[in-house]
């Protein structure tokens, strides 16, 4: 049982990294591999305001998510506006260099130390098991954002807006469509995502320069599996993905478990190369 | 500066450049795929030679040709099952292998990697060890940097054109986007293996970070800088990945004393070099110069 749990706990954490790399790809049609430093951005932010403001736990929580949204639409604004209709490789690299200058910032200001967000990891006892509130939480949140995130992305119009950008950007532009608020927003969307995602990671582990590129490089991954672009395809990946890499870090060593992870995902796409949902689902 | 060091220099320009072009104007430029592990077969190549030459007592040529041979089997076993994968797809399984290869070499030689394999130039010397280490690459880059520029001249151009953006449109002109694209991912494929193996003599040795996913995906990043699929692009690439880490080093170890901070510092610069590179010109710095 305590193994399920836990493999719910790490499916919760990977379906919201794969959800907000989902989230930008079904826009730009880009992998925007600065979110995995946004895992890192939004711990050590919540930290700074738990740790050295005293801000109270929940309060930090919810205004690290907050503050990582509206750094997502300033990069989205300093740095990917600039790009829309570039070539794609461009773009994703480009997405990789904000991604190292964030880290770089992180290390020369924070430095290399692991840190603790020292918020108490309460318990509750349900029969004779016993649940982290945090996991109820993330569990929570997640149940709750998947289905929004696609009701936005189908009868919102700036949901909709959103998910014609890829393939008619240009006409959209003619048109005089106002294309900035719609991705702007999504942009938004996927890093309050992500910033969650780095605060419960904070919460239950540890706060690192690192982790942020192991989350991030393992969710999207997971987001690949499942179908880019596609939410229900990351939530999909994510659960089926929890459980070996659980199984595989109890019983051997990170570097196995990391290796075995690629493995999966390699034969997973070897036999659906487009992830693994149905196209009818893949399309939300 | 002594020769040695200007001729070490010039071997790591020259290793970059060759790696650069089989991924960029190669693999990337020509059939359009995001080889973004490609130094996962570098790292084969020299994991291969190292252990041939190390541990089973092979001599550097039949160890050099069997590795170089097993990497072509690998690239070509890889590409037979996951050509059909494109773009971010394709990418995620090539970090995979990058991965998976940085691991073997780890497991395998430890995280320092190998250091006991003798010197295979005469007369017994580091200077020997890096001349024969250019010779063996230089007609392998001088090979690629041909065949490029003959492929361009002879028209291939619109054919690769096809085979980078619609797999339905080559098939319409008679082309098999699958045999292409395996046959442009093995060549290029082959050769990072080949510069792998030659690193491992120049080096005396194997070296696990020289393959790990960090350098991987700074290998990508400045061939996409350069100018994907420009052979001006690969110099571009090679002198910022090569060049722009040492002058780093140069100015905050030697310079400013600040070594504490250094390798922060450098990540941020290229970051920094990186992203503003690509938002002034997105199709690469090449495009800028011509």
């Amino acid at each position: 049982m305590s193994l399920a749990l836990e493999c719910l706990s790490l499916g919760c954490l990977l379906a919201l990294c794969a959800v907000s790399f989902s989230l930008i790809y079904s826009v730009l049609r880009i992998t925007n591999f600065a979110l995995q430093a946004q895992i890192s951005v939004a711990a050590y932010v919540c930290y700074y305001l738990h740790v050295h403001l005293g801000i109270g736990a929940a309060t930090a929580i919810l205004l690290a998510i907050l503050l990582g949204g509206l750094f997502g639409v300033a990069q989205y604004f300093v740095v990917f506006r600039r790009m829309l209709g570039s070539p794609s490789e461009s773009i994703v690299i480009a997405s990789l260099g904000v991604s190292l200058i964030i880290e770089a910032i992180i290390l020369l200001l924070a430095g290399s130390r692991t840190l603790s967000l020292g918020m108490s990891d309460d318990v509750v006892t349900l029969g004779t098991q016993r649940l982290y509130v945090r996991d109820i939480g993330l569990f929570s949140l997640l149940v709750i954002s998947v289905p929004l995130l696609v009701l936005f992305l189908k009868k919102g119009s700036y949901g909709l807006m959103a998910r014609a950008i890829p393939t008619n950007l240009r006409q959209l532009l003619v048109w005089g469509r106002p294309v900035d608020g719609p991705v702007a927003l999504v942009f938004f969307l996927a890093y309050a995502l992500s910033s969650a995602a780095g605060v419960f990671i904070g919460v239950g582990w540890e706060v690192s320069p690192a982790m942020g590129f192991k989350w991030g490089l393992w969710s999207f991954g997971v987001a690949v599996v499942g179908g880019l672009g596609s939410v229900y395809g990351a939530v999909a990946g994510a659960a089926i993905f929890s459980i070996p890499l659980v199984l595989a870090y109890r019983f051997s060593g990170a570097l196995f478990a990391d290796a075995a992870l690629f493995v999966g995902m390699t034969i997973v796409l070897l036999v659906s190369p487009a992830g693994l949902l149905p196209l009818r689902l893949r399309r939300f | 500066m002594t020769l040695y060091v200007l001729g070490r220099i010039a071997f790591e320009l020259l290793l970059a450049y060759t790696l650069l072009l089989s991924l960029n104007s190669l693999i990337l430029g020509h059939a359009g795929l995001w080889s973004i592990g490609h130094l996962g077969f570098f790292g084969s190549g020299m994991l291969l030679t190292g252990l041939l030459l190390a541990n089973a007592g092979w001599t550097p040529l039949p160890a050099i040709g069997a590795s170089t041979l097993t990497v072509a089997g690998l690239a070509f076993l890889m590409s037979v099952a996951s050509l059909r994968l494109k773009q971010d797809f394709f990418l995620i399984l090539s970090v995979g292998f990058a991965y998976v290869v940085y691991a073997a070499n780890v497991t395998t030689t430890g995280v320092n990697g190998l250091s006991n394999i003798p010197s295979v130039a005469r007369p017994l010397s580091d200077a020997a060890d890096l001349w024969l280490a250019g010779t063996m690459l230089t007609p392998c880059c001088a090979l690629l940097l041909f065949a490029q520029m003959r492929l361009r001249k002879a028209g291939f151009t619109p054919l690769f054109a096809c085979l980078r953006q619609d797999d339905q449109l080559a098939q319409l002109f008679g082309i098999s986007p699958l045999f292409y694209r395996a046959l442009v991912f093995v060549t290029g494929s082959v050769v990072a293996g080949y510069a792998g193996a030659v690193f491992t003599i120049y080096s005396r040795g194997t070296s696990p970070e020289r393959c790990n996913l960090s350098n991987a995906i700074s290998l990508s990043a400045t061939a996409v800088l350069g100018g994907a699929g420009r052979l001006r692009g690969d110099v571009v690439g090679a002198l910022v990945f090569v060049m722009l880490p040492r002058i780093l080093e140069w100015v905050f170890v030697d310079w400013l004393h600040a070594s504490l901070y250094a390798a922060q510092w450098a990540q941020l610069i290229f970051g920094l070099v990186l992203t503003a590179g690509l938002i002034r010109a997105s199709r690469g710095m090449a495009t800028n110069l011509t």
